[in-house]
């Protein structure tokens, strides 16, 4: 998100945590956040994943075995590998 | 704040900036037709002040959020665009209204509107790359099929009616020529986004993007307009010159309301 913009970044991250997302600093609930992203943002938050899927994979080696799956199932995936 | 409350603002934001907009274009057509003996004045002023309301505000946008970031730099793009369209405008009402040249066609105000698709061209595109995410196909297809037939059909049109009438400038066919393809080469990303519309809260009406196609419904009008000596309706062209500028104006106040981060939202937190 940082990439969007200091100012949008600050703004989705209020709508966030007043959604209670970023409650626990030690647990982030990704379908919940990608939920209330898609109904706040509509189709920016496909590309908001898709970009945090980039991040991901330049910067934490993250791989999938689907390529071509959605964005968010390829995070969850990973999430799910790491989590092992 | 709570988030039901935050939905209902957010929902109350939108339908009274629909209903200021379309309120806005009732009025500013009523009063052009009221003194439709100074038809050219009142279409002329009405059309720079909406474009300059439209500067005043991405001038705000960017002052308050900045240039870094893909949203910084799309928005400041915006600006210049809009900036060098107010110029364009300016400059047209100048020549009609000042110098008393009637339709300044081609002119300065063209080469400062077509410099203006560069950057308002790089807004829409970097837009539809979020816009646009989970459109079909077939949506696309349909649209870039359409907008080809258009356009070829359109400037065929233009070239036969440049032959039958007297002899003209060529570099006034060359830009009524230009106007549609630029259009139709941003037509395709709005209309497929406006077409994909409705989802999200804050993104569900692409006001840029329904501003764009207004703009290039305009345009086309103008072009068979321009080479015709401006022999037809200039009031019907205008609404939609002024229907684009004003929902231009009414997208990026709506952004400037609900994307930037403010003060309001820093007191919540």
């Amino acid at each position: 998100m940082i990439s969007l913009g200091p100012s949008i970044q600050k703004t989705i991250m209020w709508h966030m945590n007043n959604r209670g997302i970023f409650a626990d600093p030690k647990f982030l609930d990704v379908n919940s956040l990608y939920t209330n992203l898609q109904e706040l943002m509509g189709p920016y938050a496909e590309e908001i994943m898709e970009m945090t899927w980039e991040r991901l994979e330049t910067h934490h080696g993250a791989q999938s075995n689907k390529p071509s799956s959605k964005p968010i199932e390829k995070i969850r995936e990973w999430l799910t590998e790491v989590a092992k | 704040m709570e988030v039901r409350k935050e939905i209902q603002e957010i929902k109350r934001g939108r339908r009274n900036l629909i209903i200021f907009l379309i309120a806005m274009i009732i009025v500013a057509n009523a009063a052009i037709l009221a003194n439709s003996e100074n038809l050219v004045s009142f279409t002329d002023i009405s059309r720079i002040l909406a474009i300059g309301s439209a500067s005043v505000l991405s001038i705000i946008v960017v002052a308050r959020q900045g240039v870094t970031g893909i949203f910084g730099r799309t928005y400041f793009a915006l600006t210049l665009g809009i900036i060098l369209w107010l110029a364009a405008e300016t400059t047209w009402g100048y020549y009609e209204l000042v110098l008393q040249i009637e339709r300044p066609f081609p002119s300065l105000a063209d080469a400062l509107w077509l410099a203006g698709y560069g950057p308002v061209g790089y807004h829409l595109f970097a837009m539809s790359k979020f816009y646009g995410r989970g459109v079909r196909k077939y949506k696309i297809v349909i649209v870039v099929a359409g907008i080809a037939i258009f356009s070829t059909l359109y400037i065929q049109q233009l070239y036969s009616i440049f032959g039958i009438i007297e002899e003209g400038s060529e570099l006034g066919l060359a830009i009524s020529i230009a106007y549609p393809v630029l259009d139709a080469i941003l037509f395709m990303p709005a209309l497929v986004i406006v077409w994909n519309s409705g989802r999200g809260h804050l993104t569900s009406i692409p006001w840029i993007f329904i501003s764009w196609i207004s703009l290039g419904i305009a345009d086309t009008l103008l072009g068979f307009l321009a080479i015709q000596n401006f022999e037809g309706d200039i009031f019907i062209i205008n609404i939609f010159y002024l229907g684009a500028y004003l929902c231009m104006a009414a997208g990026i106040w709506w952004y400037n309301r609900f994307f930037i981060f403010g003060e309001k939202q820093a007191m919540d937190t």
